[in-house]
């Protein structure tokens, strides 16, 4: 019997170690910079559950980085990159940026990270009198002197699409599926003022905890409501595991499937069955503009085969850092009071498209495309909804 | 009735996980915390059985067999020199799996990965529409588990089985090779990890940290079941899937997520030695 008791014992250890295992610890450490260099600090997700999105952005950062200092950086001092990793989690997102801003000291911080780290790391950068620009799509409101956000508001994510999609595919009836956190849960009390403006209704709500894997309950009911769409805010492989299930239970194609992060890089896992997907974001990889194109050749210039497909997300963390190059041109210094004041009116001719920062509400205007997933896992462009404000998020 | 055969799919598929780990853990007292990560293995596996040898269903030969093969190395390198530490065990196993983790990312890359479903469609059955692959796992994996514990109550493999797990010492002066017994049972237990692996991969999606979800509901499983009884752990799986689908069907995922954690505590304070009483 005692050893069985010590087994058991040990067993509960184990349980408490694997919980813990989920949030293993990441870093990279800073290379050494010449006396002088401005300091870009970015913050981004390259292992843990989400490690897939890192990579494009750390891509898209150094792309940027060394276009600046091609041009003989700013204000006559070349740009040091510095790149962390959060490991797809929250305290260690805080000890991240601790690193950054204490010990790296750096000029800027740009996170493209979850909602949940860049609550964790805001604090930090205001006790350290820092600016940070937040670059992912995102749930809207975050507010601070300090604070920049590039992505896309529910305002345009959501609010022009889903009158929008009720015409186009003639179905009003909405299931709101999502992981339990505050993005998720912040964009469905949005589309459901949303839908309930665009005369539609939503039959349906149901959160997940993140890292589920089965949805059969789910689907169930979303058969059982009778609904038409589906506003998705599962994040990565949450969102294709949900994908791939809504096929096996044979709703592919029959609802439409607007998926708010189901990205670029994201899509092709779930497969053949991409029909009835479909999204919104300020940008696709398969924008096809000159700027795109010319963003994408660069990339591959600099990356070759090891290229990772960009994302609204990773493009953000690219413009993040060309505003704030710019802002800091501007205001004749590096101090983030002075540039602060400087990113207001900020115009960029980004990838995905023009953005204006506005000096109003600390974010930006930009244009909303609609895609539809291809079964050969991209997106086909077939709308622009034009420049669309963010809406009063803040007021400065 | 769909809500019948989902809480029967998530059971099931629970058992399966819940039944490699209860094995070694019964027989061996080592609690892997790599068992998540072999079944990722074995869902690369399906990815690999998928796109180069032509056929899905290969993947549930290739996969176990390959995750069994590569348990036995661990087994004799490792696992071997650590048993009756069950704490060491627990701090071996974690890096062993944050080892494996990052070995898969280094070659595959923590690219999401994608298995094609190799049974499309959904079949009428009890009166409404289930998708025609789960049905086919159920089945498969009832047939498996009922095969192993046949094998345990019927054979002389069995017999030698339950000998050491009720006193291994006894059972080597009686002349069983117990050190045999061992490698066999982490092989197999680690195989059905690596057999989960490859029938869960075409309803998710395969990337270097797949497993831990899987395998912290199959440790509660295992607590709750008690230890070395199969038959406890197909009715804690039984009672903890079909508890967790019903709560999330009446009110929401999160609660059933809840709920979950709830009974196995109510359980383990009544039960503390799970539902069966004595170990087989």
């Amino acid at each position: 019997m005692g050893q069985r008791r010590r087994r058991r014992e040990a067993a509960v250890v184990a349980l408490g170690v694997a919980a813990a295992a989920a949030a293993s610890v990441g870093g990279i450490s800073a290379g050494g910079a010449a006396e002088g260099d401005l300091k870009v600090g970015v913050l981004i997700q390259l292992s843990g559950a989400a490690g897939v999105f890192g990579p494009p952005s750390q891509q898209a950062a150094d792309l940027a980085v060394s276009e600046i200092n091609a041009k003989g950086g700013v204000l006559g001092r070349k740009l040091e990159l510095v790149v962390a990793d959060d490991a797809t989690d929250v305290k260690t997102a805080g000890e991240q940026a601790q690193r950054l801003m204490l010990q790296d000291k750096v000029d800027v911080l740009v996170s493209t990270e979850s909602s949940a780290a860049r609550d964790a790391v805001l604090p930090i950068v205001k006790r350290a009198k820092g600016l940070m620009i937040y670059t992912p799509l995102y749930e809207g409101g975050a507010c601070d002197p300090h604070l920049f956000n590039l992505g896309e508001v529910p305002q345009q994510q959501v609010a022009p699409v889903i009158p929008y999609i009720q015409r186009t595919y003639r179905g009003k009836k909405w299931f709101i599926v999502g992981d339990d956190y505050v993005w998720p849960r912040s964009l469905g009390k949005a589309t459901k003022s949303i839908v309930q403006k665009s005369r539609g209704s939503v039959v349906g709500e149901q959160y997940v905890p993140l890292g589920t894997s089965e949805f059969g309950t789910i689907i169930g009911k979303i058969k059982a409501s009778g609904a038409t769409n589906i506003l998705m805010t599962l994040v990565g492989s949450d969102a294709i595991a949900f994908a791939k299930q809504i096929n096996d239970f044979g709703l592919g194609g029959k609802v439409r499937l607007f998926g708010l992060a189901m990205l670029d890089n994201v899509l092709p896992a779930v497969g053949k069955g991409t029909k009835g997907i479909v999204a919104a974001y300020g940008y696709f990889g398969t924008l096809q503009t000159p700027a795109n194109s010319a963003f994408k050749r660069a990339l591959r210039a600099k990356f070759g085969s090891k290229t990772a497909q960009q994302t609204t997300l990773s493009e953000g963390t690219y413009d993040a850092i060309h505003l704030w190059a710019q802002a800091v041109a501007k205001a004749g210094s590096a101090d983030p009071d002075k540039v602060a004041a400087a990113m207001g009116g900020q115009t960029f001719k980004a990838p995905k498209g023009k953005i204006t920062v506005d000096a109003r509400t600390h974010h930006v205007a930009q244009h909303i495309y609609f895609g539809v997933a291809r079964p050969n896992g991209s997106y086909r462009i077939v709308k622009d909804f034009g420049l669309i404000p963010a809406g009063a998020q803040c007021s400065f | 009735v769909q809500y019948v055969l989902n809480a029967g799919y998530a059971s099931i598929l629970l058992l399966l996980v819940a039944a490699g780990l209860g094995i070694i853990f019964g027989l061996l007292g080592v609690i892997n915390l790599a068992h998540g990560e072999f079944l990722m293995l074995g869902a690369y596996g399906a990815l690999i059985a998928t796109d180069h040898l032509g056929s899905y269903w290969l993947a549930l030969l290739v996969a176990p067999l390959a995750v069994a093969a590569l348990a036995a190395l661990i087994e004799v390198g490792l696992i071997r020199r650590l048993y009756r530490r069950p704490l060491e065990t627990i701090v071996a196993t974690w890096g062993l799996a944050i080892v494996i983790r990052e070995a898969v990312r280094q070659i595959a890359g923590s690219d999401f990965r994608s298995v094609e479903t190799p049974l499309p469609g959904s079949t009428h059955v009890l009166g409404t529409d289930f998708p025609r692959f789960r049905l086919v796992v159920m089945g498969l994996v009832v047939a498996i588990l009922v095969a192993l514990y046949l094998v345990q109550r019927l054979t002389r493999l069995g017999v030698v089985a339950r000998a050491v797990i009720a006193n291994p010492d006894l059972a080597g002066a009686l002349g069983v090779n117990v050190k045999l017994v061992y490698a066999v049972t982490f092989a197999l237990g680690s195989a059905l990890a690596g057999l989960a692996g490859a029938l869960i991969a075409p309803s998710v999606n395969v990337f270097p940290d797949m497993g831990p979800p899987f395998v912290i509901t199959a440790f509660l499983a295992v607590l709750v079941g008690g230890l070395g009884s199969l038959l406890g752990l197909v009715g804690a799986a039984l009672v903890l899937g079909t508890v967790q689908t019903s709560v999330a069907e009446w009110t929401n995922p999160v609660a059933g997520g809840i709920a979950l954690l709830v009974l196995a505590v109510v359980v383990l304070r009544f039960l503390p030695d799970g539902l069966s009483r004595r170990a087989a």
